[in-house]
């Protein structure tokens, strides 16, 4: 028998009388409350809250009075009647070091490893009409807010389009699903972009840029032909869909300053992906060159041009490995010495190459002056 | 000499001394009646025994209810204690997917209430995880629908948006009424009395109105979400009381606005100053220390506005709230300690990479504890409790079927 002191507070009022609570092995409780009234109750009968850190055990009994004692381990295994809970895992010292190892890891199983792969089994299954809805509403807002008409010669664009429809509709692709757009951005700048359901962007900035030399313009289209082939744009958005959906859910316990190490974990690991995504429409792009027989090298002088324009932008102070982290881009140097790979053509032959096309351009240029 | 009015009879037969034992009427009555003239020093004495008990009678109306006891909060939970069971906890809900999440926030509410003990006695938390569980279920549901239809449609997240603000009031109502009556204290459930109509002004035309008056009228707007706040809580069946002043909102908002303002200006001139002595150098270590640097007094100045902000008004709600004939309620947070606290916080969160977070919790907890007095008075002993409240049974019905809390925190 366990003979212990409890607070007993009544039903519906504030009052509470101090008793001395008897526990039986048999599984019964009793007391005498101060007006000498005997009361006893079945183990059974009592709803027991759950063991917790030292806190006081709560015992709500059948009359709805609350019985509050401090706990004691002849008491906490009287209430527990034998039975296991989690409390016992709370102060397992193996319990507490194996969730210190295991919570790093589930994480990034989690976040790394599983979400980035239901991405990429659920991402071609979304329905057309979300993909056409999301690319036409991207291009209205974007056509609203920082794209204008191109006012570049249609004579140009018309040639371009010509060629590369006729281009792909030799490529084992649905060729009739892609639409090439020019627009002017003067904020953007040189760029290009593809929505998901295959309208390509070209930039008048980015036109100008490489000087509308064909080759690197087709290259850099069979890039973004990469991004849709692969179905990029839906990966991306389920995959930080379910990121943002799964650190709420998981950590929706937990303070706003872990909310802040998950949103910066988020963005490192969403730059990491949407690196993965370039380098895979990076290798769409030379496989394709190769197999239409195109020169993948245009690749590796287009993406020269981009690091050029980009250095010329800004000179950042941060290191290169903070720029690694943090850019959604892998870096061009790596993405031109990649094509140069797939190409077979070392450094040297490619300085070659480029001069010679220069040359060549130099010489073209005279009769026609865009200027 | 001086004669208290409850001292027992005096023995002594001089008539003066037991008009003490009188009834203010009665004074009053023989101070009328009394021949002045002819007994001077009695009339005297009446006299100063009517103004002193006049005074004791009015210290008595103006004191209200009699203290039964008063103590400041203890809270005797224990970081470490704490990180074990928050750990463990972790786990369990990464490994469930996010299911026992609803079980581990019980835990967690149930830790902190439980070691919290008010004059004597704990307070009690008694959601269940079910209940817990919808809540986030539905939360994560909004969440997804907004994230899908922004990622999809720009105009689709615009309408979300605007569905979502507009039951905002709804969503904090059932939210405060939910932790209300989860909450108890000496088998006493708190509860919050539900006002929709009274919380969309509060919550929407009030905050547009701080807005649109460019912020000057903000001060006011949280002065009135916190009046409609405390003012609409109950313990059992007694309503808590308040009585805020939007000048100490203004005062917390302008002084943290002048902080926030010195702080940065600050930070201005240290740039400015290490830029021109180290800008003929360039290098980019000491560039990229400076911004280190930067960032730290930054979360400083951040740090020093928001405890200023929070002390104050949190010294100024609790001083002026109490629960009428059951309690009153004090608290003295100290600004600058809070500050230290606080800062000290963001510190040991940062060099832990967020692992002290049970630390951090237990010990802000046991700083705003110790800084918290309440006195309970005698009406607690004629407290009740409601099942529900004093709104119709329909209504109470209706929102019973909402009675989760709608968030994710």
């Amino acid at each position: 028998m366990i003979v212990t002191k409890g607070k007993l507070f009544a039903e519906g009022v504030a009052s509470f009388e101090l008793i001395t609570v008897k526990l039986y092995e048999s599984g019964m409780l009793f007391y005498t409350k101060n007006s000498g009234e005997m009361i006893s109750f079945k183990h059974a009968e009592l709803t027991i809250s759950a063991k917790l850190g030292s806190i006081p055990r709560e015992i709500l009994l059948p009359n709805h009075a609350l019985l509050v004692m401090e706990p004691e381990p002849s008491l906490d295994a009287w209430l527990s009647a034998g039975k296991k809970d989690i409390s016992t895992w709370e102060k397992s010292p193996k319990m507490v070091i194996g969730s210190m190892i295991a919570v790093p890891f589930s994480l990034y199983f989690i976040f790394a490893i599983a979400i980035p792969q239901m991405a990429v089994v659920f991402a071609p299954y979304v329905p057309d009409v979300f993909v056409d809805m999301s690319s036409e509403h991207t291009m209205l807002a974007l056509d609203e807010v920082i794209l204008s008409p191109s006012e570049i010669d249609s004579e140009k664009t018309t040639q371009l389009e010509q060629q590369w429809y006729s281009l792909i509709s030799t490529m084992n692709l649905e060729h009739e699903k892609y639409n090439v757009q020019f627009r002017d951005a003067k904020v953007m700048g040189p760029n290009a972009f593809a929505l998901p359901n295959g309208t390509i962007v070209f930039t008048d900035q980015l036109l100008e840029l490489v000087d509308y030399d064909e080759e690197i313009l087709t290259a850099i289209f069979m890039h973004e032909i990469g991004h849709v082939e692969n179905h990029h744009s839906m990966r991306l958005i389920s995959q930080t869909l379910a990121t943002s959906i799964a650190i709420t859910y998981i950590f929706g316990d937990v303070s706003g300053f872990l909310d802040f190490f998950a949103s910066v974990s988020n963005t490192i690991a969403t730059n990491q992906f949407t690196q993965k995504l370039e380098w895979e429409a990076d290798n769409f792009a030379l496989e394709q060159l190769q197999a239409t027989g195109k020169d993948p090298v245009s690749f590796a002088r287009g993406m020269k041009k981009f690091a050029e324009f980009a250095s010329s932008e800004d000179n950042s102070a941060f290191s290169d490995d903070l720029e690694k982290l943090l850019s959604s881009h892998p870096l061009s140097q790596a993405r031109i010495k990649n094509a140069l790979d797939f190409a077979g053509v070392s450094e040297e032959v490619f300085a070659d190459i480029e001069a010679e096309i220069e040359l060549k351009k130099k010489s073209q240029r005279l009769p026609d002056n865009y200027e | 000499m001086s004669n208290n009015n409850s001292n027992p009879p005096d023995t002594d037969d001089t008539p003066q001394f037991s008009y003490a034992e009188y009834t203010l009427d009665e004074m009053l009555q023989a101070y009328a009646s009394i021949d002045k003239e002819a007994f001077p020093e009695r009339a005297e004495i009446l006299q100063k025994l009517i103004i002193q008990r006049q005074s004791v009678s009015e210290n008595i109306n103006s004191s209200g209810p009699k203290i039964l006891e008063s103590a400041r909060v203890k809270f005797h939970g224990n970081g470490t204690e704490y990180f074990a069971i928050w750990i463990v906890n972790i786990l369990l809900s990464i490994l469930t997917l996010g299911i026992y999440s609803a079980w581990a926030t019980v835990r967690t509410n149930r830790y902190f209430y439980s070691n919290t003990e008010i004059v004597g006695h704990r307070l009690s938390y008694l959601a269940e995880p079910i209940q817990i569980l919808k809540g986030r279920i539905i939360a994560v549901l909004l969440l997804a629908a907004y994230l899908i239809a922004s990622n999809f449609s720009p105009m689709a997240a615009l309408v979300i948006i605007a569905i979502i603000m507009l039951m905002t009031p709804f969503i904090i109502v059932i939210g405060v009424r939910f932790r209300m009556r989860m909450m108890s204290y000496r088998n006493v459930r708190f509860n919050f009395k539900v006002r929709f109509g009274r919380a969309c002004v509060v919550f929407l035309l009030f905050p547009i109105l701080g807005v649109l008056s460019l912020y000057l009228a903000m001060p006011w707007v949280l002065k009135k979400i916190d009046e409609f706040l405390y003012e609409n809580m109950e313990y059992g069946d007694k309503a808590f009381s308040t009585n805020l002043s939007a000048g100490d909102y203004y005062v917390a908002a302008v002084v943290s606005s002048f902080i926030a303002f010195v702080g940065f200006i600050i930070i201005g001139i240290g740039f400015g100053v290490t830029a021109a002595i180290a800008g003929s150098e360039g290098q980019s270590i000491g560039h990229f220390l400076m911004l280190v640097l930067g960032a730290i007094v930054y979360l400083l100045v951040i740090v020093a506005t928001a405890s200023y902000y929070q002390a104050y008004i949190r010294n100024h709600v609790y001083n002026n709230t109490k629960i009428d004939d059951i309690a009153t309620l004090k608290s003295d947070v100290k600004i600058f300690d809070l500050m230290v606290l606080n800062a000290g916080n963001y510190l040991m969160l940062i060099c832990s990479l967020g692992l002290a977070i049970p630390w951090v919790k237990v010990r802000t907890a046991k700083f705003l504890s110790n800084a918290t007095s309440v006195s309970i008075l005698e009406g607690i002993e004629q407290v009740v409790a409601t099942s529900g409240s004093q709104d119709s049974a329909v209504a109470d019905e209706v929102i019973g079927a909402f009675d989760i809390d709608i968030s994710i925190g």
